[in-house]
């Protein structure tokens, strides 16, 4: 392995937690800063931390009882630097640089303080490590992507669901009912139509009749004036008979002659009265007819109930016509008053909108395999790691220790007999963190140069500790450990280990 | 099953969705609003376009 070439890390710290002023230098190696309790360690590994990732809130770095503080890295002949200022509120801004190699990941995958993220999982027997790798694979990127899509889709079903969309819905029954009145209306119309063709033919045929009596009347006046004045003469005639008869005298050849033609004109009078007899009572017979006729006509032209009932049902079908269509319109149109889609069809935002989800739906379904390809990578490349960790390390008491399908931590025991994590010592939760960071870190973040352990070691045996550490430092250029010391100085000195 | 690539490619600007949201994302990843907001935006000209490209 050829020789690392890497200058030193110079920190400077002012008015940094519990610390006015200090200035420590990490070396290509491990570096132990020691010092005893109370005396800064974990605020130089915090501060330090700050350098390169924006975990760690600015209110937990400046001095409590300081309004300016500051953090100066000297990396590869430059200088990084963090300013801290308390505004008159109270709260805590940062300005400045952070180191090139910064990365957000790398607190969770390099800095081993109690608080860090494996440690507390471990800690604390939480077993299930999808976010802690979605984080550290970016697949978090991908099921942020997921996530977001997710709620716009749920955003446009519950804009589907609202009233002026189920409106839409009902609308094929509006327009069935609306043919339905349609047809109704078509239909009394035929029936007004029917009626009145009837009423007109019924009214042509009674006038018809009535033409038929009036002239049959006018023959008939006109034959009972000849019947009359053919009596007329025959009572003329008679009376000259009558006139002849006294005048003829005793020729009786003569008077039986005329007496004859008397009787013969007296015989003709009688057939002739029955005759006008008979014809006036025809004549009043057809006179009644006509009239009554008229009177048929009068209530015909009056025009029939039927069709008075027909025309009011029409009046309302087309009343009803009318808010059909407008119930329609409001079902079809936005009103012009709202406030997303004034005026426009439901029928068009409805289209868009589901044309929205489709495409978001074709999105979630890639990214959804994007995720998954990325998460079974970054977990069997994880478990590749944390194996080959432990069987370098050749850690006593432990098989295996992987990641299962469900990103639920499996620790096994000799034997291959699983070992639930809340049952392990404080040692074994502490190593198995340490490990699976330091695979987390080879995995995920192979070219960041630091790895720091905060005071995680204090129930170790020197053995086993410097075990770990060596093998640590051969896959990271600067390792950075804090320790308890027993000195009487409190100021926290490194004491480096090529 | 077709494979990641061909599936991407079938579907309308999502490269150029990817490319533009993992770089909101780079910056900050909890920027969800400004995700929805690019997201919602495509689905839009996805919608607009709809017609054109049947």
């Amino acid at each position: 392995m050829p020789a690392d070439t890497r200058g030193n890390i110079i920190l400077e710290l002012e008015n940094i937690g519990c610390l006015r002023r200090l200035r420590l230098e990490f070396k290509p190696g491990i570096n132990i800063i020691k010092a005893p309790n109370a005396s800064g360690k974990t605020t130089i590994v915090r501060s330090f931390s700050s350098m390169f990732s924006d975990k760690i809130p600015p209110s937990h770095i400046l001095a409590l009882d300081e309004l300016k503080g500051r953090i100066r890295v000297y990396y590869g002949e430059k200088i990084y630097e963090k300013v801290f200022r308390r505004t008159p509120s109270g709260h805590v801004i940062v300005q400045g640089d952070m180191l090139p190699f910064a990365d957000p990941r790398a607190f969770d995958a390099c800095v081993a303080l109690a608080e860090t993220d494996i440690v507390h999982r471990i800690t604390g027997g939480n077993v299930i490590f999808r976010r802690y790798l979605e984080n550290l694979s970016y697949g978090n990127y991908y099921s942020a992507l997921i996530e977001a899509s997710q709620e716009l889709v749920n955003e446009y079903g519950r804009k589907l669901a609202s009233p002026s969309f189920r409106n839409f819905e009902i609308l094929p029954l509006l327009l069935t009912e609306l043919t339905d009145l349609h047809m109704r209306r078509d239909e009394i119309r035929q029936k007004i139509e029917n009626s009145k063709k009837n009423q007109e033919d019924k009214l042509r045929k009674i006038k018809l009749k009535i033409a038929e009596k009036n002239s049959a009347l006018s023959q008939e006046k006109v034959l009972l004036s000849q019947l009359y004045r053919d009596l007329s003469f025959e009572k003329e005639r008679e009376k000259s008979l009558q006139e002849l008869l006294s005048m003829a005298g005793e020729s009786s050849k003569i008077v039986s002659s005329i007496k004859i033609s008397i009787a013969s004109s007296q015989d003709r009078q009688t057939r002739l009265k029955n005759e006008i007899k008979t014809r006036r009572c025809l004549l009043k017979e057809l006179r009644r007819k006509v009239e009554d006729l008229r009177e048929k006509l009068r209530r015909e032209e009056k025009g029939p109930l039927e069709i008075k009932d027909l025309e009011e049902k029409l009046e309302k079908v087309n009343k009803m016509i009318i808010l059909k269509e407008e119930e329609i319109q409001r079902a079809e149109r936005f009103p012009s008053d709202d406030a997303e889609y004034p005026g426009k069809l439901i029928v068009d935002v409805r289209s868009e909108i589901l044309r929205k989800i489709e495409w978001l739906e074709m999105v979630m379904g890639y990214f959804q395999e994007k995720y998954m390809r990325c998460m079974t990578s970054a977990r069997r490349r994880f478990n590749d790691n944390v194996t080959r960790a432990f069987h370098e390390l050749n850690l006593g008491g432990f098989e295996n220790v992987f990641l299962d399908q469900d990103f639920s931590l499996q620790v096994m025991r000799e034997g291959n007999i699983r070992q639930p994590i809340e049952t392990l010592s404080a040692s074994e939760k502490l190593t198995i963190s340490l490990l699976l960071m330091l695979a987390a870190k080879e995995t995920f973040l192979p070219e960041f140069p630091l790895f720091i352990v905060d005071e995680l070691t204090l129930s170790y045996d020197p053995e086993r500790f410097w075990r770990l550490m060596e093998y640590v430092k051969r896959r990271v250029p600067y390792l950075i450990v804090t320790s308890l010391s027993s000195s009487l100085s409190d100021t926290p000195k490194v004491i480096h280990k090529p | 099953m077709p494979s990641i690539r061909d599936a991407g490619s079938s579907i309308p600007y999502i490269k150029e969705l990817e490319k533009v949201a993992l770089k909101i994302l780079k910056e900050n990843s909890n920027y969800k609003e400004r995700l929805k907001e690019i997201l919602e935006e495509y689905a839009s000209r996805y919608s607009r376009e709809y017609n054109i490209r049947t």
